[in-house]
């Protein structure tokens, strides 16, 4: 594929006032000498992004403008109007399933989307007349659109007003001022300096900023305890009900992640909460919550082992690589057996019954008085002291971890780890940011050896249980389980390695400074 | 960034033609092209319409730091630019004596864009001369359009002993045969049984034809006017040919 260098546009747009058409304004354009119409045609316009606008918050708009036999994707600054980069392409971005021609914008993307698919955000349609403004040689000095905006919404077409777009020919910036002088004063067009595609994406940071599964509630530290916690759990209710779409058509593997994430938070704030609710009433949700959880393990795993197989295939000599296919093609057919089960699942009547039961459930008020109930308690007092217990209790069971202690130790502790982890962040808002920032770092080490542990675990696990259910008559060969055999090796060989880094990882969390750290945060 | 110089000691053989469709064909197919007419005739700018000026004249050009950047002019056709001519490229040499390594004048000045293009075109004034060893040391190819005639051969045999004196040998010599008329002789003689020891030349031939001389009533590149035109077809090749060998 070739490769060929961006040429970044700076672009000027108007917007017409309101009531002011498009007809209109350009009857005043073609009194301006050198202004010559070229041509009149109508296109459909998609701004694609991340579900949660990740391009959009790296400064970036894309825009995919369709045309005869594909289309063109452009890159355009958010805050302004400068064009990046463009590049025709036979099909609009499907995912990932596309290409970009040079190796430093397709690293960007892959960077900023991660394992987020690109999505439809905002589509528009257009209906464009385009002129010339040329000097007495008949040269170009610039191009002057005239854009009737529609937005499709829901098959309504919205009208979003008339866009002027100045494209200045390099070199020509100065005499161009003249033309652009005229555009805003004779026709009374208003310069938009964030553009029509940074306005409409900007309206939407909005969405994308509730879309984030990052739990960090801001909470008001007068809070009763069991106000603020309600808060969370509603902040959950959100996450979850949000990617809820997004699980069920399988867009990317993110929303069945942090759908799950938010299933967990709920059951671990729930466990630990005890003395905040009547155990009666939230025991039955924390058994559905269980049962949903359980629900959408098989396919997030299968996810998980897709993501793995080219990992497994670097471990592999080169001259193997490729044997794991009939694996990956094994874990395609499951994931969409896994897909279709867990689709059935949350259009069922037993989620949908959670899911309204729970919203109705933290919407009530709590009953004034229940024996047990710590119900007067502050936010920061049930904080402090639930996180140092759950601190406590990380301590005890990782002192109790000697190079003798079974692997079952150690899983143990990674949802202990867990456990508190999900209170530290429920509750940062409470505390000193930066202060809170070193203990989840210190956390996220400890916890980064402990999930490796438990992923090799089962990543073993799963290469045996493939191993058995591969069809030895559909393609697969004995080289197939020999790579196996060799990708095994390596991960035995690397939760050796795991194991033994617990030690020095964990002698780092429980040193005194930390522990001093610890205790000073979360003391009463 | 490749720079590709449209050259020769002869004047009239097609050396702006060749710049000019070539650089269009190299912007049409996606890639970033500069075009710097260094000819102060600017027939290239002409033929984009664009006016032979440059405002710091010669001398600001190459002595101002960045200067190019400054002066660049789109064209009308995406992708392309150009660095338009200016009557004063015709003191060029007498002010690149000015430079103490006056050979480099060209190439450093180019470094500041070459982030920027991906070709570089420069169509190149007649003469054999400083500007020319400049022309030497920025090119990546310095292609030689030659017109199938006696005097023709000779000049690039001058051109080919120069080279080889100077000792400027970081370049691809590539002469093609240009204004080729099949009814003459000398023509059909020159272009079957190719000259030896004046570099290799390569295959396409650009014809006479009068379609291209309308490139200075149509200003415009032929590919936009006569794409379909034995000569559009020939400069197609041509680039295909380049493409190969940068």
């Amino acid at each position: 594929m070739t490769k060929f260098k961006s040429r970044r546009r700076k672009l000027k747009e108007y917007m017409l006032p309101e009531g002011k058409t498009a007809a209109a304004f350009v009857r005043s354009l073609s009194k301006i000498p050198g202004i010559r119409r070229v041509s009149s045609n109508k296109y459909d316009c998609t701004l694609y992004d991340s579900f949660d606008g990740r391009a959009y918050g790296d400064g970036v708009l894309l825009a995919w403008i369709d045309g005869e036999g594909g289309g063109v994707l452009q890159s355009m600054s958010a805050k302004d109007t400068v064009l990046l980069w463009e590049q025709s392409m036979a099909k609009p971005p499907p995912g990932f399933g596309w290409t970009l021609d040079q190796p430093d914008r397709l690293r960007w993307l892959e960077k900023c989307m991660g394992l987020r698919a690109l999505l439809p955000t905002i589509r528009l349609s257009m209906n464009r007349q385009s002129f010339r403004w040329t000097d007495d040689e008949d040269k170009t000095r610039a191009m002057v659109h005239v854009e009737s905006i529609a937005i499709l919404s829901d098959g309504d077409r919205v009208p979003g007003g008339v866009r002027v777009v100045v494209e200045p020919v390099r070199g020509y910036q100065r005499s161009v001022q003249k033309l652009e002088e005229r555009i805003s004063h004779e026709a009374g067009a208003r310069l938009d300096k964030q553009g029509l595609y940074g306005r409409l994406m900007e309206q939407c940071s909005v969405e994308f900023a509730r879309r984030t599964s990052k739990l960090d509630v801001p909470l008001d530290p007068d809070l009763q305890a069991r106000d603020a916690i309600v808060e969370v759990l509603t902040f959950l209710a959100d996450v979850m009900e949000v990617n809820e779409e997004g699980v069920k058509s399988a867009w990317d593997t993110e929303f069945l992640h942090d759908f799950r994430v938010a299933i967990r938070r709920t059951r671990s704030l729930l466990g630990q909460l005890k003395k905040q609710f009547p155990l009666d009433e939230i025991q039955p949700f924390r058994d559905e919550f269980a049962w949903l959880g359980q629900a959408t393990g098989p396919l997030r795993d299968i996810d998980v082992y897709l993501m793995e197989i080219p990992g497994f295939e670097e471990m592999l000599p080169s001259d193997f690589r490729g044997y794991l296919q009939p694996v990956n093609d094994l874990l395609l057919r499951q994931q969409k057996v896994e897909h279709r089960k867990l689709r059935t699942v949350l259009q069922g009547k037993r989620y949908r019954s959670l899911m309204a039961r729970w919203r109705e459930y933290l919407q009530r008020p709590l009953p004034e008085t229940e024996p047990g109930l710590e119900k007067d308690l502050s936010v920061v007092a049930v904080a402090k002291k639930r996180i140092l217990s759950s601190y406590k209790r990380v301590l005890k069971e990782g002192w109790a971890i000697d190079d003798q202690s079974p692997a079952e130790d150690l899983h143990e502790m990674r949802k202990s780890c867990k456990k508190l982890r999900y209170l530290i962040e429920c509750f940062q808002s409470l505390f000193p940011a930066d202060q809170i920032k070193v203990n989840i770092r210190e956390m996220k080490q400890l916890q980064q050896n402990l999930g490796e542990f438990q992923d090799l675990d089962v990543q073993i696990d799963g290469l045996i249980g493939f191993a058995e259910e591969l069809d030895i008559n559909d393609g697969t060969t004995p080289l197939t389980l020999l790579a196996m055999g060799a990708v095994l090796g390596n991960l035995e060989h690397r939760k050796r390695e795991v194991r033994t880094e617990f030690k020095s990882r964990f002698a780092s969390f429980s040193s005194d400074e930390n522990r001093m750290r610890f205790n000073e945060l979360f003391k009463k | 960034m490749k720079v590709i110089a449209c050259y020769n000691i002869k004047g009239g053989v097609g050396k702006t033609a060749a710049a000019v469709n070539l650089s269009y064909l190299a912007a049409k197919e996606g890639a970033s092209t500069l075009v710097w007419d260094l000819d102060p005739q600017g027939a290239a700018s002409f033929y984009f319409r664009i006016k032979p000026k440059v405002q710091m004249g010669g001398t600001g050009l190459l002595r101002r730091k960045r200067a190019l950047e400054k002066v660049i002019k789109g064209t009308d056709y995406p992708g392309l630019d150009l660095i338009p001519a200016d009557f004063s490229y015709r003191n060029l040499d007498l002010i690149l004596e000015g430079f103490s390594k006056p050979q480099n004048r060209l190439r450093k000045l180019l470094k500041p864009i070459a982030k920027e293009y991906d070709y570089v075109f420069f169509d190149c004034a007649p003469s054999i001369s400083l500007v020319s060893e400049n022309v030497f040391t920025a090119a990546d190819i310095v292609l030689v359009p030659t017109i199938p005639t006696t005097l023709s051969l000779r000049t690039l045999d001058q051109l080919v002993t120069f080279i080889a004196k100077r000792g400027y040998g970081n370049f691809q010599l590539v002469p093609f045969f240009s204004m080729v008329d099949r009814r003459k002789n000398i023509h059909r003689l020159i272009t079957t049984h190719r000259p030896m020891g004046l570099g290799k030349f390569i295959d396409p031939v650009i014809p006479y034809a009068s379609v291209v001389e309308k490139m200075g009533t149509q200003r415009t590149p032929l590919e936009v006017y006569a794409r379909s035109s034995p000569a559009a077809v020939a400069f197609r090749s041509l680039w295909d040919e380049l493409k190969t060998r940068l």
